[in-house]
């Protein structure tokens, strides 16, 4: 069985250099072989999509997910990186994804970030 | 039927411009040694060593988006095939008029704080360019362009 999890973020804006802290709830126990979470910096047109740029935490659990449990995490944005952008034909954008490893199909769970320059 | 030669992703030369650029003598263009930031200035530098044949002369700054999109072509039998593709259309463009004299001559745009910045991807890219061109009213027209970088 697959396991079913949310993701928590401690806010939607960052700058570079920031640090995201998140917080991953297993919603529904499964099989898994490794969790982690990963930070990327993405390229998106109409029919295509590219990850740039992938920063992982590292293992955060390896082996079965428990109902009930939660694991924190934190991930930090590159000094230079660069900021999000939506053009006319694609966007450049970061995101955290939080990846179950199975045996099967991996589970993900998303979430994209606002990523700015400070004013 | 759309012609280009590829020189890598967001590089691709149209066969026109390969040519303009080999007819382009005495023409030169440049930017200046800061750093162009989006909301702040670049400085472009045109050198003109033979104002002859070069015609009405102006400058731009010009961001080029390129974008992977999926292409589908029929096949005689009927049958069709998917493909990738880079096309590509100009993001932001501003120009000014130039005298058609010999020498060095120093102009400034502004970067829009909401242009592009330089990025150069896998599906997706945003190239900016320094461009010359002068019209003429017969022939191809004389181009000299020169990539340069802009930061967020």
């Amino acid at each position: 069985v697959s396991p079913r999890f949310q993701l928590q973020l401690d806010r939607e804006r960052y700058a570079p250099g920031d640090t995201i802290k998140g917080t991953i709830q297993i919603l529904e126990g499964g099989d898994s072989r490794v969790l982690e979470a990963l930070l990327e910096y993405c390229e998106e047109t109409s029919d295509y999509s590219e990850v740039a740029i992938s920063i992982p935490s590292g293992p955060l659990r390896e082996g079965e997910l428990t109902t009930g449990t939660s694991f924190e995490f934190e991930l930090g944005l590159p000094p230079d990186a660069l900021p999000n952008y939506k053009s006319r034909h694609g966007e450049l954008h970061w995101q955290v994804d939080v990846k179950s490893e199975e045996f099967a199909r991996d589970s993900h769970e998303r979430r994209r970030i606002e990523v700015g320059l400070p004013d | 039927m759309d012609f280009r030669f590829s020189l890598g992703k967001g590089r691709e030369i149209h066969p026109l411009d390969f040519l303009r650029r080999r007819l382009t003598r005495g023409l030169d263009v440049a930017t200046g040694d800061e750093p162009a930031r989006r909301g702040g200035e670049v400085e472009a530098l045109v050198t003109i060593s033979n104002a002859r044949k070069l015609g009405d002369l102006e400058v731009g700054v010009v961001c080029t988006e390129y974008y992977d999109e999926q292409e589908t072509t029929r096949d005689s039998d009927g049958s069709t095939s998917l493909s990738r593709s880079t096309s590509d259309e100009v993001a932001h463009e501003s120009w000014s008029q130039v005298e058609s004299i010999s020498g060095t001559q120093s102009l400034r745009f502004m970067i829009p704080s909401d242009a592009p910045f330089s990025y150069r991807g896998e599906c997706l890219s945003f190239k900016w360019e320094v461009v010359a061109r002068g019209h003429k009213s017969r022939g191809l027209d004389a181009q000299a362009r020169s990539e340069f970088s802009v930061l967020p």
